[in-house]
């Protein structure tokens, strides 16, 4: 059984970053799904784009897949 | 033990449908004010129900995928992740048993035969879910024509067609336990 991260470490509208296979891609988290996950950890939706002409798509993650983006300068 | 799906419908979305039957019991009576004042909680409390009931299959979709996925390779989880969730019925549509069944066959199972194969009376609890969906659209659309032409709800229809739920919400719960169990090898709640 994996370690619970429960607690909440996002909120909608962070920008946060995953590995989609082998690079990095950037996306915005669009809702907290709540403590539903394997082992009651937190899974967050996250909207992204493949690459910068694709359409938005949608995936539902742990926390721990997670990292957040750095504020830019002048806010989110 | 439950799925975390399940816990959360008989703890937190059923503590808000109870609140519906609060508000029913303090507006209750007979004279005609009241009962116009009934019929619009008990079209709150239908539309609540398919909108938690909704909620639950949704949850319990998104907690089957974690398990799947967390038993695949790191590189390919989030593609099968995204896969699983893409186009899903229950993100944006009713909780009808097309959609339910749609989107927890793509997860391997032969869904509403597995649910039916569970407990006979579970046929007839799909039926009941589909009559409660077609009664929260007329309701959103204030169009009964589909639900026999008549508005009016009473509450015990509703009560009704919460317990049908409730089972389907088990039910699918162990359905859902018993396909993991056999896909991944090990109980996944």
């Amino acid at each position: 059984m994996p370690k619970t991260t429960s607690t909440r470490k996002f909120r909608k509208g962070d920008r946060v970053r995953f590995q989609l296979g082998t690079r990095w891609v950037a996306g915005l988290v669009t809702e907290d799904r709540g403590a539903i996950g394997m082992g009651g950890r937190r899974l967050y939706t996250v909207e992204f784009r493949s690459d910068a002409a694709a359409a938005p798509s949608h995936v539902e993650l742990p926390a721990d897949d997670l990292r957040p983006m750095p504020v830019p300068a002048g806010g989110r | 033990m439950p799925s975390n799906s399940l816990e959360r419908w008989h703890r937190e979305r059923a503590d808000a449908l109870d609140e519906m039957e609060s508000a029913h019991a303090i507006i209750g009576g007979t004279q005609r004010g009241r009962r116009y004042a009934v019929q619009q909680i008990n079209y709150g409390y239908a539309a609540l129900l398919s909108s938690h009931f909704q909620g639950f299959c949704r949850d319990l979709h998104s907690e089957c995928i974690d398990h799947i996925a967390a038993a695949m390779p790191r590189q390919f989880r989030v593609f099968v992740r995204t896969e699983f969730v893409w186009n899903r019925k229950l993100d944006k549509g009713n909780p009808h048993p097309g959609a339910v069944g749609e989107d927890f066959n793509r997860l391997g199972i032969d869904f509403w035969r597995t649910v039916n194969a569970l407990d006979a009376r579970n046929a007839r609890r799909n039926q009941l879910l589909t009559e409660l969906v077609n009664w929260r659209n007329a309701v959103a659309h204030q169009d009964f024509t589909a639900v026999g032409g008549s508005a009016t709800l009473h509450l015990n229809r509703i009560r009704g067609w919460r317990r049908a739920v409730g089972a389907l919400a088990d039910a699918f719960d162990r359905a859902m336990y018993n396909h993991l169990t056999a896909l991944l090898g090990n109980a996944p709640w």
